[in-house]
């Protein structure tokens, strides 16, 4: 310690890294649940020739409106299909509609905030507004009026839902994005000489991302929801394709006959969206304490 | 001239004149204006360090930013080794931004907190020596780290791993990767443990001379400027109250601000206690008093004078200027007033 | 500045009388993995009427969970694992939440660093410190309000009837903290503790505000406790310093002792790596090797030895004893200047 000049730090120890997301995500028992849940959806409907012996457009006239057994664990519907079957099925549409909505919510919801984020002045504020004002509009009503004008085919139903999220998701992009501007070290990379885009993409960007990416998850579970609530009013799937919204809505015409019947589509979307909810509210206090 | 060539000698390093810098907050018809800078001038030679002090709101670290254009000015110019900063295109720029690098307060706010030391540091690398590859940017990193008293591990670290000092560290390698020739310092050594400030100023000490930096040195601190400053400006309100070398400024100050400042630094442990300088606090408006911006708080400033006329600096001895009309000396200020 | 505005205490106990008693106070903080952290390892010190006590340290050192501990304030898995307060004799570490929260601004208060953190933006300061008030006495609101515009001069503030009406935001920092320390001694209580108060101030500013303090505290004859970084500040205004290094005080005496005759090797280089208006500027500063150690990895034997110019074998492997030497106490195995 005869240092006549004392500058070297080195000698204390650095604090130990702390733990990954995931271990801190899978430490609360919702978003254990939640993630668990989720693989088991999208497993066993991406999984469903394997899960599943039956096939979903086979009838049999012999087993109409069954109750649930162990042939059929779900019951059978008005043509004799396994419901269980169907609702695999079907989960596929909805959750590949839901997760292409998503991506577009994100992407264009993203380029619009960021955008806005950057151009403060009459334009930032101009695209605001319109985001305010169709958010103002509640979503099924919004997405039932798309659909009437532009039709519901599978990719307009997709980008009509990517959207209709859109909005919402430009506004959190711009706020995040926002934060990171104000910040400090985003000045010590202008004063490097760093390009505007370089700073965007490598510095600010990654930062906003843990939250985008926690919304996200929120966003496709709000997919599936009005996916399921446009399939149930007939102006979403169209047949012959199912979904989970479809199958709730022939399960729904024909209440009387079989009470299981939209029962289960009913649980099946409830899960899904319970699980994705809680996915990705713990999935935002995880990633970015500071917002939860 | 390019920035590249050596500055002609005689010439300032870096030079400021008449800079301006007015914030208009609220709606623009609510002629709420605030004058964070306020037509100042100085000029920074190679080798110095300029010690710059004030309280706040006196405008310091806008000042400090605009030198390295990260704020835009409202009036006036730097001129940065014979090249005018503000009217630089965006390529002379990035390669002006080479030459001045500047170190904040905040030792995490600074660092982006989803990056490693080792990424950090060669950011600069990755922006303005796209030619070097992986391995001679490692290289340069180790050199950094080794210079600013880092140890190699600490390169893979990520900054909350890392104490206040530690990051600091890691701001003056990040800003000293280029070889830079000019470094704003601003408040640098504030947010960090007193026995860790020493630490600091050591090495920042030691870079200067090692490197031949200049500093432009940030501070309210009076002992920190006192020790690190071969010239020092202290600031009020947006403008320049008085500039003089360190020895004559700690001295032999004239304006009475500064009186005020060295008065109300507790006196050094164990030395007797001195009787403060009673200064009316201020208040917290944007309207610039009339006259001599200090007037309010000065206890000279019922002058009528002072109530209209602003002082404009003069000269009051070699390399000694004030904005004042009633220079005082410590004891004439007592003198007058009873106080100091 | 009149008496008769505030509520004399029941009983009148001289100046002198001991207001806070601590005896050997732990804290520990609750981890996942592995032992408890121990933030505070045992300390013990009292505060009497009318006495202004400072607690020394840098960040790491405890010094501001102390504060919290005492008004029982401790975030969550933060808790008081052993020891004693006694406020007037009353033991605070068991009493109820309810009772406590009597004694918090009856007894024992706490003033932050950042007082906006302790006003509300949205209402009127004036309303601010008349709730203060009536949290604690069963007055008329019109009485509150006369009492709350006497304690907003009693602590500097000019023209207290009309800023009554004004919003935190249209006051200065400063201004500001006066605020925050009329709502904290406005029920009187025994003793105030003041947590880094003025390190965000301006050096003016905070010599003002230790004025009104040191003013207050006599006059109502208040205990005070200053926790601070700043040695010159405890040593200009307190009475007794205590100085803390991980967990433990590991000096304490009158502030002249400790400042001018430290004893413990933490103190002495504390004092040395100081910058002050009178450190030499031609020489570099002889600061403290090493960092404060982490609470993770504190080191064997004496905490402070990896840093120690001083320390010997037995610092390494065994604590030091706590010796009580001509009115200092210190932990020390090697000190300076005492026979050993």
């Amino acid at each position: 310690m005869s240092e006549a000049i004392v500058t070297v730090a080195g000698d204390a120890p650095v604090l130990p890294r702390s733990e990954s997301v995931f271990r801190r995500l899978m430490r609360t028992p919702s978003a254990a649940i939640a993630v668990v849940v989720v693989l088991i959806l999208v497993i066993m409907t991406f999984g469903a020739p394997l899960v599943s012996p039956y096939s979903p457009n086979v009838s049999d006239f012999d087993q109409l409106f069954a109750p649930p057994s162990w042939n059929h664990l779900f019951g059978t519907d008005e043509l004799g299909r396994d419901l269980f079957t169907r609702l695999l099925y079907g989960g596929r549409t909805s959750l590949i509609v839901a997760v292409a909505a998503t991506v577009i919510a994100m992407v264009v919801g993203v380029a619009w905030g960021f955008v806005a984020a950057f151009r403060e002045g009459w334009v930032g504020e101009l695209l605001m507004r319109i985001a305010d004002m169709l958010m103002a509009v509640p979503v099924i009503f919004l997405g039932l009026v798309l659909v009437a004008a532009f039709g519901a085919s599978l990719w307009s139903l997709i980008v009509i839902l990517g959207l209709l999220f859109a909005p919402a998701t430009a506004r959190l992009a711009r706020s995040t994005l926002l934060v990171e501007l104000r910040s400090e070290y985003y000045v010590s990379a202008v004063s490097v000489g760093a390009s505007g885009t370089r700073i965007v993409a490598r510095e600010l960007f990654p930062n906003a991302l843990p939250v985008l990416i926690a919304r996200a998850s929120l966003i496709l579970a709000e997919a599936i929801f009005v996916e399921a609530s446009l399939s149930f009013v007939g102006l979403g799937i169209q047949p012959p394709d199912t979904s989970w919204g479809t199958l709730l809505q022939q399960g729904y015409s024909n209440l009387y006959r079989s009470y299981s019947y939209p029962l289960f589509p009913g649980f099946v979307i409830l899960v899904a969206v319970l699980a994705l909810n809680a996915l990705g509210d713990n999935l935002q206090k995880v990633l970015d304490p500071s917002r939860s | 001239m390019s920035a590249t060539e050596p500055v002609a000698t005689g010439m300032p390093l870096v030079s400021v004149d008449d800079l301006t810098r007015h914030f208009r907050p609220g709606r623009r018809r609510s002629g709420r204006v605030v004058r964070a800078v306020d037509g100042v001038s100085l000029s920074i030679e190679r080798g110095e360090t300029l010690g710059l002090v004030g309280e706040s709101g006196s405008g310091k670290s806008t000042l400090a930013r605009l030198l390295l254009h990260l704020d835009q000015p409202t009036d006036g110019r730097v001129v940065f080794e014979g090249r005018d900063v503000f009217a630089a295109s965006t390529r002379e720029l990035r390669e002006l931004r080479r030459k001045m690098q500047i170190v904040f307060q905040d030792p995490y706010a600074s660092l982006n907190r989803r990056k490693t030391v080792e990424q950090i540091i060669s950011f600069p690398l990755v922006v303005h020596e796209p030619s070097l590859d992986r391995e001679a940017r490692r290289r340069r990193v180790s050199e950094l780290l080794e210079l600013v008293g880092l140890r190699q591990e600490h390169a893979a670290a990520y900054p909350r791993q890392l104490s206040g000092g530690q990051c600091q560290r890691v701001s003056i390698a990040r800003a000293l990767a280029l070889h830079p020739s000019f470094v704003v310092l601003d408040e640098a050594v504030s947010a960090v443990d007193v026995s860790i400030q020493a630490q600091i100023l050591n090495l920042l000490r030691e870079l200067q001379q090692r490197l031949s930096l200049t500093y432009l040195f940030v501070t309210h601190d009076l002992a920190v400027v006192r020790y690190m400053a071969t010239t020092v400006a202290v600031m009020y309100l947006g403008r320049i109250v008085e500039l003089a070398p360190s020895e004559v400024l700690f001295n032999a100050p004239r304006h009475p601000y500064t009186h005020a400042l060295l008065a109300a630094v507790p006196p050094p442990p164990g030395s007797a206690p001195q009787a403060p300088v009673v200064l009316q606090e201020a208040d917290a408006s944007d309207t610039l008093p009339s006259g001599c911006r200090f007037h309010p708080r000065c206890p000279l400033g019922h002058r009528s004078i002072c109530q209209t006329a602003d002082p404009p600096l003069q000269a009051a001895g070699a390399g000694h200027t004030v904005a004042c009309h009633f220079p005082q000396s410590a004891e004439s200020l007592l003198a007058e007033t009873g106080i100091g | 500045m009149t008496e008769t505005s505030t509520p004399s205490p029941t009983s009148t106990p001289a100046v002198g009388d001991v207001a806070l008693d601590v005896r050997g106070l732990e804290i520990e903080i609750d981890v996942r993995r592995g032992d408890p952290l121990r933030p505070v390892r045992g300390i013990s010190f009292s505060v009497r009427r009318g006495h202004r006590v400072g607690i020394v340290g840098e960040s790491g050192s405890g010094k501001s969970l102390t504060a919290l501990s005492l008004i029982r304030l401790l975030p969550a898995r933060v808790r008081v694992a052993a020891g004693e307060v006694q406020l007037r004799g009353r033991e605070l570490t068991t009493l109820s939440e309810r009772e406590m929260a009597s004694v918090r601004g009856g007894g024992l208060s706490l003033v932050y660093q950042d007082p906006m953190s302790s006003l509300n933006p949205l209402q009127t300061i004036g309303h601010q410190v008349v709730e203060a008030i009536l949290t604690h006495e069963r007055v008329g609101r019109r009485e509150a309000h006369a009492r709350a515009v006497e304690l907003l001069r009693d602590v500097g503030i000019p023209q207290p009837e009309r800023r009554a009406d004004d919003y935190p935001h249209e006051f200065s920092g400063g201004m500001r903290q006066r605020v925050v320390i009329a709502m904290a001694i406005c029920a009187n209580p025994d003793v105030l503790i003041a947590d880094e108060a003025t390190t965000a101030l301006d050096v003016t500013t905070q010599a003002r505000i230790m004025d009104m303090l040191a003013r207050i505290v006599e006059e109502r004859r208040m205990g005070m406790i200053l926790i601070t970084h700043d040695l010159g500040l405890a040593a200009a205004f307190c009475d007794d310093i205590h100085v803390m290094y991980a967990g433990r005080f590991v000096e304490s005496g009158s502030a002249q002792a400790v400042l001018g005759n430290p004893v413990h090797p933490y103190s002495a280089a504390l004092l040395e790596s100081i910058c002050r208006l009178d450190t030499d500027p031609r020489s570099p500063i002889a600061a403290i090797a090493g960092q404060p150690p982490l609470l993770q990895a504190l080191p064997s034997g004496c905490p402070f030895h990896p840093r120690c110019v001083r320390a010997l074998d037995v610092c390494v492997t065994e604590e030091p004893p706590v010796v009580e030497s001509m009115g200092q106490v210190f932990e020390c195995h090697h000190p300076i200047g005492v026979d050993a």
